[in-house]
């Protein structure tokens, strides 16, 4: 049994979800790729249904909408933050998990956002280390994890009511195709919880108009 | 263990019990001879989730239009559901569904395939209603959405059933993946999910973002039954413990046990999977298993559950960013945990 229980560990379980997210993931995003352009085919009607494609056509209220809409849920990313109390115990990993959206991109450009992470508890949290995964797109196209820049990378001790923000950037690839990307947050603390990344790099196109 | 609130279990069983009203209402209650009815209305008298019904109606509602629009149309996922399940009990020769004896079992293989079949003609009876109701053209673009997922569905079974009679060992996560978008996720997630926003939004919608939605979501529903039908409880899963190692199924934990095996192991798994199932003693399957657990398996297969489950929701947003909040909308997002938390 030693092997199933040295996966429960810390260590372990971080990476068993970094090799999720770097083959299984990616893999699962390529299927869905693979069926859309089959679906498309094969229901010929599709673009029948098919609402406008880009802002044209959109009436001037729902653009007010959706920038509202876009705005507060920005505000609330860049809000996110780990909780180690609600987490403490090693509770179990949460599907739903907290996501991290960091302003758009575009390539040879670069994105920065903070995560902020709290101890409401009364104990002194020690040895925390902070990792983020390579981030990846349904393109399929992926940013590798060197272009993520984290700091700190590791938090030796947190005291009890404190917190301490971790500065995120990602440099864009010069030739980094546009799309929405995802990667993850991976804290030792809980390491069955990872804060989802999302980063949406602009094409050209998007980025001049 | 990750929550799912009473409102969404409530919600859930709502729907179900709307669509088991509809379900039935295309079940000839006379007429028909006993010997189709009485095994075409068994499986569906029992308690199922009725998952699929209610993502249907849920995603109607919550892209604007009434439940009972699309009722003909979850009552038909439905009736084709429990025709497949019929079929499959058949092919694996199972012995429980839903804690009771599979159909075949007893009523014999012969009226339980037959029964199948009419289950399978009475889901194209609640089809053949769509066009009273939503008009020719929309019901004309769902009757395609049906071809195109029974196609998916039935080639998907072809495949995996070609699998175990090959005895293949050279499988990858992404033949695993592709092989479930096919069997499982098309129409138990992506189908209702694509239809449900036909019928709400009267055809006007994208349906791209929904495809992806309902592959993580489907994804997510097969592994973690993949996991149920290991570690689940045979009383509450309703069906025989380790069914799946005893049929040789080509599951996400086996190729991760065939991948990380030692050498010696997985000559042991080959050999195991190149017996007849008459031979596979329970002994070897026990051996099997506690394999699984020994080398992550088991754990690698729920952490994936989990993984797609956090993509599942990242997609969920994009699928239903115009949507307004709802409790449908809501309802739809919750789906997401309880595929991975559910324990029946």
């Amino acid at each position: 049994m030693t092997a199933h229980r040295s996966v429960q560990g810390a260590r372990g379980v971080r990476h068993l979800i970094e090799d999720v997210q770097r083959f299984g993931l990616f893999s699962a995003a390529t299927v869905v790729d693979r069926y859309t352009a089959m679906v498309d085919r094969a229901i010929v009607d599709d673009r029948l249904a098919s609402p406008p494609s880009s802002w044209d056509g959109l009436d001037p209220g729902s653009l007010v909408d959706r920038a509202a809409r876009l705005g507060e849920a920005y505000l609330r990313f860049l809000e996110t933050t780990a909780v180690i109390a609600s987490r403490a115990g090693g509770g179990e990993p949460r599907p739903e998990m907290e996501t991290l959206v960091l302003p758009p991109a575009r390539p040879a450009g670069s994105s920065e956002t903070s995560l902020w992470i709290h101890n409401p508890t009364s104990a002194v949290s020690t040895g925390m280390e902070v990792a983020v995964t390579g981030l990846i797109s349904s393109n399929p196209a992926t940013i590798p994890a060197e272009a993520v820049w984290v700091s700190p990378q590791s938090v030796d001790r947190l005291d009890p009511s404190t917190s301490r923000e971790i500065r995120l950037r990602i440099d864009v690839p010069r030739d980094q195709p546009a799309g929405l990307y995802f990667g993850l947050v991976l804290i030792s603390e809980f390491p069955g919880d990872p804060v989802s990344l999302v980063l949406k790099v602009e094409g050209v196109e998007e980025a001049t108009s | 263990m990750t929550t799912v609130g009473t409102d969404f279990l409530d919600e859930l069983e709502a729907y179900t019990e709307m669509a088991r009203v509809a379900v039935l209402s295309y079940v000839p209650d006379r007429g028909e001879t006993d010997y189709l009815v009485d095994p075409a209305l068994e499986y569906l008298g029992r308690s199922g989730k009725g998952l699929r019904p209610a993502l249907c109606l849920a995603t109607c509602e919550a892209f604007g239009g009434g439940v009972e629009e699309a009722m003909p149309t979850a009552a038909a996922l439905e009736l084709l559901h429990t025709a497949f399940l019929v079929h499959d009990d058949v092919e694996d020769d199972s012995e429980l569904r839903r804690g009771e004896p599979t159909l075949h079992r007893t009523f014999g293989r012969a009226l339980a395939i037959n029964a199948g079949d009419g289950l399978a003609v009475f889901a194209l009876g609640a089809l053949r209603e769509n066009e009273r109701r939503l008009g020719r053209r929309l019901a004309s673009r769902i009757w395609s959405e049906f071809d195109f997922m029974a196609r998916q569905t039935v080639e998907g079974q072809a495949i995996e059933l070609g699998w175990q009679r090959d005895s293949r060992n050279d499988l990858t996560p992404d033949d695993y993946l592709d092989l479930i978008m096919k069997k499982t996720c098309w129409y138990t997630t992506v189908l209702p999910l694509r239809v449900g926003a036909l019928i709400g939004s009267k055809r006007a919608v994208d349906l791209r973002p929904m495809l992806r939605f309902g592959f993580f979501l489907g994804a997510a529903f097969q592994i973690r039954d993949d996991v149920l039908n290991l570690t689940g409880s045979r009383e509450i899963y309703g069906k025989e413990p380790l069914g799946d190692i005893r049929e040789g199924k080509r599951t996400l934990i086996l190729l991760h046990l065939l991948a990380a095996a030692t050498s010696s192991d997985r000559e042991q798994v080959e050999h195991y999977l190149a017996m007849d199932r008459a031979e596979r003693s329970d002994t070897a399957i026990a051996e099997i298993f506690a394999m699984m657990q020994d080398h992550g398996s088991v754990a690698f297969a729920e952490e994936f559950a989990r993984g797609i489950a956090r993509s599942a929701a990242v997609a969920f947003d994009e699928a239903f960013a115009d949507v307004p909040e709802s409790p449908a909308r809501r309802f739809v997002r919750e789906l997401v945990p309880y595929m991975v938390a559910r324990d029946r």
